[in-house]
């Protein structure tokens, strides 16, 4: 039985390349098609990998939320009130049992100078638990603390460009004016990578206290950050905030709700959603340049059984059951869908990095791709094999008469 | 004098399978003149088809003088030859070599295609010569759809449209059975009769003789009469 | 005649099945270009519409600052310090032609039983001119109305069919945020603008109702304005900044207010266009490879099928371009026949899938003209290798027995 099907298998090989221009076309069309659904599939696949590597070095991959004061669009002209985000709301917010982490943030942009350099920076008015809410933490120095907050001291923590920026050396303990005040440098954070207009490393950080009263001068917030236990429903969560802001904002019926709340999902659809609308016309044209592989597949395998119908002619008059004829041809088109599966595989890895070599994309690995690679190589070989595989089992071996 | 059709002079061909040379023409001269009705006979592998190549213009010398129809052919190019094909040699194959999907009419017209237009001259004459090879039924068939002996009258048919000098048959009556083969040789010695030079490869002495002449190769060259 | 044709073209309609599958797979690829390149084509023009109510002559002044991202002004900061004489003293300068202080808010709007949460942005007169809104019905606000504080309304389009469906709204009253208003007018349809905004979604109210018995304020959101001359556009932006800082008593460092051009909002946008419709073109002419690849695999097959053929063609006097022209005619029969149904499987497809995902409707004039010079290009391209094997046949096979 095994040396049977070991011949079987033979068989089929020696037909495969008995006729090499037929099953070089059959691999090149396939494999052209592969590479570029690959390629499409993996650079879409990295897009969003790197955006969710993003999102999720700032603490904002899941199990978190942004709440940002002023109604209206996710992103767009605010068409609400904006002053109604409250400290108070978000010591409700923090009695929710799944939330672990609830960081307010005042922010400004204001001019900050040294020495007579000065620019527009954005501030932001924070609580010592803004490093953990966005895993970002000091590189020198130290971050502000409860007895900063207390005291509403004129401390700050400055981003990464900032000692740059001003031509600081040691900036530690230096004094930089922010809105006509000064302000003592305790640290400088780590660099963060930015994604889009989200410079972080531009930023400067106060204590929250010191914002509100002495900076900004007023009693709202601009967002808080908020941290979820593990395995929080985020969906219910969003309705819970929601029902304690409606209501403490005295918000009702359909009056628009003055906060937005951003979700991690919500985010990744913002930051990806152009390169999205690209990337499924993309895929559909090496779908549709798959199915063309298909028919061209399907036209060979047709040539291919016409020369070899004497042969099979032969098989069946001595008695081959036809289902082993149709098996014989599929398992020859499965072949050919294995080695371009591979190779496509192997092709679009290469083209990928030529890709990420003069654009911003990196290229991915992913196992993922190889599975897929093979899953329509084999699906669209196999298809369009099988019109042609059923015609040969089909052959009467009365032709034989006629060719002998 | 008789004009000379054909002239070879010292006529070598070496084939390379692989490192292997072979050389299947030793030094062949020969001389055919016009109206003549050769027969070269040699068993395969004597160089006969290569001759025969040769003298079609299918197929150039290593070295030797060819003269087709006063003419030195040695330094024509491929288009002057297909010319010379077209216009003066007509072939009759042993596999007949009919133009498959096309009907025995339109088989019969194919080197009228390679000199340009196919009027309805053309298509007269064309008929009327499938009607002298008494094929006036099978004018609209496929080569499928006749018999061997159909099938080689209608490559005669096709030899004869261009009105050749020069006739080349390769084992014309090889797929034929004895009847049809009869036939055939008995078309061909009436050409030959007409004026149609014809030279003929065979293996078989008996249609060999249907010819003027017999020539006999082997191991590339003629053996003396 | 004809047999001259059946003679050199017979070759092709020999085996129909292989000439069926053969130009299927040109007529798919060639629809999908010409598919895909109406999308871009027409993704283009929908950018060029978004632009057109958002005119490059068209600048806003906007309270607080404003960053410019993925083709959208977003507000930042919001100041409260733009007030209505701003807009006033900005009207001095030489070159504006229409200008329109703007406060926007948020807005519930009652008709009978029917409610709903829109936008309403207070304007004046100019502010239709100068986005070019059309009017489905009834008219613009009058310079009186604006100056007398009457409660009139015109209406977005979406907002007229939630409200009162087919019935006319024209001399009805609604209320804005309990107030009673008469909707004068009813925008025609304009979509989504280049501002990112549904303007089928707003109600247009005058200014001076809105910052006072609405939402009583005394500062305006924006000033949009329009200039006469498009060149001159740099200097009236500088003149506005001039006179907003002196009024303002600000610097230029501490500004309360930005200047946002059409221009700047258009670049980005128009970028993302070209970029989608560039890659979709560029990749979609793979299909049609792809498709011309299946022809070269085809003729090539039948080309080595055809050797006898061929060789008797040449022994009959055949001359290699004979050969070569046969072949490669046969090719772009191939694809031209594809190609000729597949641009009309295209345009057929474009006509129904363009309205489909919300695209404006264009006949693809140019996508049809690249598709048939692609097709052409590619037939001759997919022939080429097919034909010179061809012409590579060697006659002597033809004397070589059992051959």
């Amino acid at each position: 039985m095994k040396t049977s099907f070991f011949q079987f298998l033979k068989d089929i090989f020696k037909e495969l390349f008995s006729n090499k221009i037929n099953f070089v076309f059959m691999f090149l069309a396939l494999t052209i098609s592969l590479v570029t659904l690959n390629t499409i599939y993996s650079l879409g696949l990295s897009a969003k990998k790197q955006v969710m590597d993003y999102l999720a070095n700032l603490q904002f991959g899941k199990d978190a939320m942004f709440i940002v004061a002023g109604g209206g669009r996710i992103i767009g002209l605010t068409t609400t009130r904006r002053d109604t985000l409250k400290l108070e709301d978000v010591e409700e917010i923090k009695k929710l049992d799944f939330v672990k982490l609830a960081s307010p943030i005042s922010i400004g942009t204001l001019e900050v100078s040294y020495k007579g350099v000065a620019e527009k920076l954005k501030v932001e008015g924070v609580l010592p638990n803004y490093v953990f809410a966005n895993n970002w933490y000091p590189k020198v120095g130290r971050f502000i603390n409860e007895k900063d907050l207390k005291t509403m001291a004129k401390v700050c923590v400055v981003g990464a460009d900032i000692p740059k920026k001003f031509n600081i050396k040691n900036i530690l303990g230096e004094k930089i004016k922010i809105a006509g005040q000064y302000f003592k440098v305790i640290g400088v954070l780590e660099s963060k990578p930015f994604f889009g207009h989200h410079r972080w490393d531009k930023r400067i950080f106060i204590p929250l206290t010191t914002a509100q009263r002495r900076v900004f001068n007023k009693d709202y917030i601009e967002g808080v950050k908020l941290l979820f236990r593990k395995g929080t429903d985020i969906k219910i969560a969003e309705k819970k905030i929601k029902e304690i802001l409606r209501k403490r904002h005295k918000l009702f019926g359909i009056e628009p709700d003055d906060f937005r709340i951003i979700t991690p999902e919500l985010a990744i659809s913002i930051f990806t959603k152009t390169m999205r609308t690209i990337n499924v016309f993309l895929l559909a044209i090496a779908l549709i340049s798959l199915t063309i592989s298909g028919v061209i597949i399907m036209n060979l395998m047709y040539a291919n059984i016409e020369e070899k119908a004497p042969v099979i002619a032969l098989r069946i008059a001595l008695g081959a059951d036809p289902r082993k004829i149709i098996k014989h041809y599929l398992i020859m088109s499965f072949f050919i869908a294995i080695i371009s599966g591979i190779v496509g595989w192997i092709l679009s890895i290469f083209l990928m990095q030529i890709i990420s070599f003069f654009t911003p994309l990196k290229t991915f690995f992913s196992w993922k791709v190889f599975i897929f690679s093979l899953s329509f190589a084999t699906f669209t070989s196999i298809t369009f094999t099988l019109m042609p595989a059923i015609r040969a089992s089909k052959i009467e071996p009365a032709i034989l008469l006629k060719t002998l | 004098m008789v004009k000379k059709l054909v002239i070879l002079k010292n006529i070598t061909k070496t084939y390379y399978t692989g490192k292997v040379a072979y050389q299947v023409l030793k030094g062949i001269s020969l001389e055919v003149e016009e109206g003549e009705f050769l027969a070269i006979m040699g068993a395969s592998g004597s160089g006969k088809s290569t001759l025969l190549n040769i003298i079609g213009l299918l197929d150039k010398p290593d070295s030797g003088i060819y003269i087709f129809d006063g003419q030195e052919v040695n330094q024509l190019t491929k288009k002057e030859l297909a010319y010379l094909r077209n216009r003066k040699i007509g072939f009759v194959f042993q596999a007949f070599y009919l133009v498959p999907w096309a009907t025995a009419l339109e088989n019969v017209l194919l080197p009228l295609l390679y000199r340009g237009k196919i009027n309805k001259e053309d298509e007269k004459k064309a008929v009327e010569l499938l009607k002298r090879l008494r094929l006036e039924k099978r004018i609209n068939a496929k080569p499928n759809e006749l018999s061997g002996g159909e099938q080689q009258r209608v490559a005669i048919a096709r030899a004869l449209i261009t009105n050749p000098k020069l006739l080349l048959a390769d084992e014309p009556t090889g797929n034929l059975d004895s009847k049809s083969s009869q036939e055939v040789m008995n078309i061909f010695k009436e050409l030959n009769e007409n004026g149609i030079t014809i030279i003929m490869v065979t293996h078989d002495p008996e249609i060999a003789d249907f010819a003027k002449k017999i020539k006999i190769i082997k191991d590339g060259t003629f053996i003396k009469e | 005649m004809f047999i001259k044709y059946k003679l050199l073209w017979g070759g092709l309609f020999h085996k129909k099945l292989r000439l069926f599958l053969s130009v299927i797979g040109i007529i798919i690829g060639v629809a999908s270009l010409l598919l895909m390149n109406s999308f871009g084509e027409s993704a283009k023009i929908k950018t060029l519409k978004e632009i057109e109510t958002f005119g490059p002559e068209v600048m806003m002044v906007v309270a607080g600052s404003v960053k410019v991202h993925g083709g959208r002004a977003i507000q930042t900061e919001i100041t409260t310090t733009l007030k209505p004489a701003d807009a006033e003293a900005l009207r001095k300068i030489k070159g504006i032609k229409y200008l329109s202080p703007v406060f926007n808010g948020d807005g519930i709007i009652r008709y009978l039983g029917n409610n709903l949460t829109t936008i309403v942005n207070g304007v004046n007169e100019e502010y239709l001119l100068l986005r070019k809104f059309p009017l489905l019905e009834g008219r613009n606000f009058l310079k009186d109305e604006i100056l007398g504080y009457k409660k009139v309304a015109i209406l977005g389009y979406k907002i007229k069919r939630e409200l009162f469906e087919d019935k006319n709204s024209i001399g009805k009253i609604i209320l804005i945020n309990k107030l009673p208003f008469r909707v004068i007018g009813v925008l025609a349809p304009i979509g989504i603008d280049a501002s990112n905004t549904d303007q089928d979604d707003q109600i247009l109210i005058p200014w001076t109702v809105a910052i006072s018995a609405v939402y009583n304020v005394d500062y305006i959101r924006s000033i949009y304005l329009s200039v006469e001359n498009l060149e001159e556009i740099h200097l009236i932006e500088k003149q506005i900044n001039k006179i907003l800082l002196k009024r303002h008593k600000v610097s230029e460092r501490n500004k309360d207010f930005d200047i946002v051009k059409a221009e700047d909002i258009l670049q980005v946008k128009t970028q993302t266009t070209e970029l989608f419709s560039t890659l979709v073109k560029s990749i979609s002419i793979l299909c049609l490879f792809v498709g011309a690849l299946g022809v070269t695999a085809i003729m090539t097959l039948s080309v080595n099928e055809r050797k006898k053929e061929i060789g008797i063609r040449k022994a009959l006097g055949a001359e290699d371009k004979n050969i070569l022209f046969q072949f490669l005619a046969e090719s772009v029969f191939i694809t031209s026949l594809g190609g000729a149904i597949g641009i009309l499987i295209g345009v057929v497809g474009s006509l129904i899938f363009l309205p489909l995902f919300d695209y404006p409707l264009v006949f693809p004039w140019i996508p049809i003209l690249t598709s048939t010079l692609l097709t052409i290009f590619s037939g001759i391209i997919a022939g080429i290798y097919p034909a010179y094997k061809a012409t590579q046949v060697d006659p002597i096979i033809l004397l070589r027995h059992n051959f």
